[in-house]
C-alpha cells in the first residue's frame, strides 16, 4: 500500500551534519532529490551528483562544495564513505532490532535450504549441473524443442500445409518469376525467413528461455556461479560472469548486452570474446544437437571441442589482456519453487524483444539472398567459399550453409538440416561443419551489439579473429578424424 | 599466529600486525560453522570494502562462515552471501 512518506532522520556525527549545514547554501538549483540526500552524494563524491552541481551551480560554486568535502575528509580519521556508511547501518540495526520478533530457530531444515546447500558444495554442486544441463538443455530444449515440436510446427504444419498453400496461391496470382522466387523461392522471405523464424528458431529459444527463467527464479544461477567462481578466474574473469555466458546459450546477442552486469571493462570484454567465439546460441545449439542426435560419438566430441576451445581460448585471452580478474561478492537467495506466472510473463518479455530483434533480419538476409541471386553475386560468394569447403572435406552445398552463417548463426546452421534431411552430409562431416559453425562470426545481429559496446577495432578484430580461427579448428578437427581414423 | 595470504601484501602486513594486538583475525582463519563477530572491514585502495558493507557485512555484526571452498559462503544476519578469499581476507573477526 503507497502511503505517504515520513520522514526518520537519521543523523550522523557532527562533523557530516556540519559538512551538510556548509552545502546548503551553495546548493540553489533545483534537483530530484532532497537537498540532504544530494549533499550526502557530493560528500561521498559521487559522480553523477558532482557533475549534477556543476552544471546547475556553476564552476565556482563547484569547487566550493569540493572544498567543503576536502574539508570533512581532512578532519575525519576514515574515508567519508566509511562513516557514513557505518551511520546507516547502526542505525538501520537499531531499527530492525526494536521492530523484529524472532521466533525459536527452526532445528530442520526445509527441502529448499537441503537442495541450495547440495548446489553450492561441489562434490554434489557439479553432478547437479550436469543433471541441469542434460535435462534443462539436452532433453529439454535440444530432443523436446528442437527435436519434437519443431519437427510438428515446421514439417507437419508448415511443411505440409501452410506452406504448399502460400505457394500455390502466390504462383496463381503473380505470374512474375523473380517475384514467385522472392516471396516462395528456395530462399524466399516466406519459405526461408518466416518459416525458419517462426518454425525453426522461435519454438527452440522458447523452450530455452522458459528453462532459464525456472533457474534464474529458483536461486540457481547465483549457486552456480559462487561454485564456478575458481575456474573462471583462470579465464581472467569471475563467477559473476556465469550469467551472460548462460544467457548466451539463449541468445548471444542479448548476453552481450547482460556483460553490462560486470565490473571492469577487462572482464566485459574477456566475456563478449567468448560468447562471440565459442557459446553457442539456442537456436544454434537446438539445430546442432538435433544433426547429431543420430551420432552420439559425434556429439560427444563437439561438446569436448567447445569445451576445449572455451578454455583455452579464455586462458589464452586471459593471458594478453592485462590486468587481474575482480574479487567475487555475490548474495545467494534463498532456493525457492519458482512463481509460475512470472516464469511465463519473463519468458514472454523475452520472446518479444527476440521476435523484433530477429524477424527483420530473416526477411533481410532473404531479400539479400534474392539480390544475390538476381545479379550473381550469391553464386560468386558461393565460388569464393569453395576452396574453404574443400578445406574442411565437405560437399560444395556446404558453403550455403556458411554464406547464411554471416546473416544469423542459427540461419546457417538451419541450412544445415536441409542438407542432412537430403542425406548429403556424412558423420564426420556433419561433426566438422557444426564446430566450424558453433565457433564460426557472430550473427549478425551479435556483430551489431558488440560493436555499439565494444566499439568498431574491438568487434572488427574479434571478426576476423573468430572467422579464422573457426575454420582452423575445423581443418584441424577433419585431419585429426582422418588420421585416427574415427568416423562418428 | 595469522597466516597472511600473498596476495593481501603490504597493508595485510601491517593490518595482520595490528589484528594481533587487538585479538582479532581475519575471516579467513575461521573454520566451517563458527561464527564470530565483525571487529572491522579494511578499506583496501580499490574500494572492495563497500561492496561488503552493501550486503550486509559490516561492523559490529555477527557472521557464520558457512562453507570455505571452493568459495566463502557467510551468514550475516538474514542474509548468505558468497564472497572469494580476497574479499573474505578484509574481513577482521573476534
Amino acid at each position: 500500500m503507497p502511503t505517504s512518506p515520513v520522514e526518520i532522520p537519521l543523523p550522523y556525527s557532527p562533523e557530516i551534519e556540519e559538512a551538510i549545514a556548509s552545502l546548503k547554501p551553495i546548493l540553489q538549483g533545483s534537483y530530484p532529490i532532497s537537498p540532504r540526500a544530494l549533499s550526502l552524494l557530493l560528500l561521498q563524491g559521487d559522480e553523477e551528483a558532482l557533475d549534477q552541481v556543476r552544471e546547475q551551480e556553476g564552476q565556482d560554486a563547484f569547487e566550493r562544495a569540493q572544498a567543503v568535502r576536502t574539508r570533512l575528509q581532512d578532519r575525519l580519521s576514515e574515508p567519508v564513505e566509511w562513516h557514513i556508511a557505518q551511520s546507516r547501518h547502526q542505525w538501520g540495526q537499531a531499527l530492525v532490532e526494536g521492530a523484529l520478533e524472532r521466533n525459536a530457530p527452526k532445528k530442520s531444515r526445509g527441502l529448499g535450504e537441503w537442495l541450495g546447500m547440495l548446489c553450492m558444495n561441489p562434490i554434489t554442486g557439479f553432478p547437479i549441473l550436469a543433471l541441469v544441463l542434460y535435462f534443462g538443455l539436452y532433453q529439454f530444449v535440444g530432443i523436446f524443442g528442437a527435436g519434437t515440436v519443431v519437427g510438428l510446427i515446421e514439417e507437419n504444419l508448415f511443411g505440409e500445409i501452410i506452406n504448399p498453400a502460400v505457394t500455390a496461391f502466390v504462383e496463381r496470382v503473380i505470374p512474375w518469376q523473380p517475384i514467385q522466387q522472392l516471396l516462395v523461392g528456395e530462399y524466399g522471405v516466406w519459405t526461408l525467413g518466416v518459416t525458419y523464424a517462426v518454425a525453426l528458431i522461435l519454438p527452440i529459444v522458447t523452450f530455452f528461455f522458459l528453462v532459464f527463467a525456472v533457474l534464474e527464479d529458483s536461486g540457481y544461477l547465483p549457486r552456480l556461479a559462487m561454485l564456478i567462481d575458481r575456474a573462471f578466474k583462470a579465464l581472467g574473469l569471475n563467477g559473476r560472469a556465469v550469467i551472460p555466458i548462460v544467457l548466451g546459450f539463449g541468445c548471444d546477442t542479448m548476453a552481450t548486452v547482460v556483460t553490462r552486469v560486470l565490473e571492469t571493462k577487462r572482464e566485459r570484454i574477456l566475456t563478449t570474446f567468448l560468447l562471440s567465439l565459442t557459446i553457442p546460441c539456442s537456436a544454434q545449439l537446438g539445430v546442432v544437437l538435433a544433426l547429431l542426435s543420430g551420432h552420439p560419438k559425434g556429439l560427444l566430441i563437439w561438446t569436448g571441442v567447445m569445451i576445449g576451445v572455451f578454455l583455452i581460448a579464455g586462458w589464452l585471452a586471459a593471458r594478453v589482456l592485462p590486468g587481474a580478474p575482480a574479487p567475487f561478492y555475490m548474495e545467494i537467495p534463498p532456493m525457492r519453487f519458482p512463481n509460475i506466472s512470472n516464469v511465463i510473463v519473463k519468458t514472454l518479455a523475452r520472446l518479444q524483444w527476440y521476435f523484433l530483434e530477429v524477424f527483420p533480419l530473416f526477411l533481410i538476409a532473404s531479400l539479400m539472398v534474392w539480390i544475390g541471386q538476381l545479379t550473381g553475386l550469391f553464386d560468386l560468394a558461393l565460388r569464393a567459399l569453395q576452396p574453404v569447403t574443400q578445406w574442411l572435406a565437405l560437399p560444395s552445398e556446404a558453403a550455403v550453409a556458411f554464406l547464411f552463417g554471416f546473416f544469423r548463426r542459427d540461419y546457417g546452421a538451419a541450412g544445415l538440416y536441409q542438407l542432412d534431411e537430403q542425406g548429403l552430409l556424412s558423420g564426420n562431416q556433419l561433426l566438422v561443419v557444426a564446430v566450424v559453425l558453433t565457433l564460426f562470426v557472430p550473427c549478425v545481429a551479435q556483430f551489431l551489439v558488440t560493436l555499439k559496446e565494444r566499439g568498431w577495432r574491438m568487434a572488427l578484430g574479434m571478426l576476423v579473429f573468430t572467422l579464422a580461427f573457426a575454420l582452423l579448428v575445423g581443418v584441424f578437427l577433419s585431419w585429426g578424424l582422418q588420421a585416427l581414423g574415427i568416423a562418428v | 599466529m595469522v597466516k597472511v595470504p600473498p596476495w593481501l601484501g603490504e597493508v595485510a602486513q601491517t593490518e595482520n600486525a595490528r589484528c594481533k594486538d587487538m585479538m582479532s583475525r581475519i575471516l579467513t582463519s575461521l573454520a566451517t560453522r563458527e561464527t564470530a563477530r565483525i571487529v572491522d572491514i579494511q578499506r583496501d585502495a580499490e574500494g572492495h570494502w563497500r561492496k561488503l558493507m552493501a550486503l550486509g557485512i559490516a561492523p559490529g555484526r555477527i557472521i557464520t562462515v558457512i562453507q570455505r571452498f571452493p568459495t566463502f559462503v557467510v551468514e550475516v544476519g538474514h542474509t548468505h552471501a558468497a564472497i572469494d578469499r580476497q574479499m573474505a581476507g578484509l574481513i577482521l573477526v573476534e
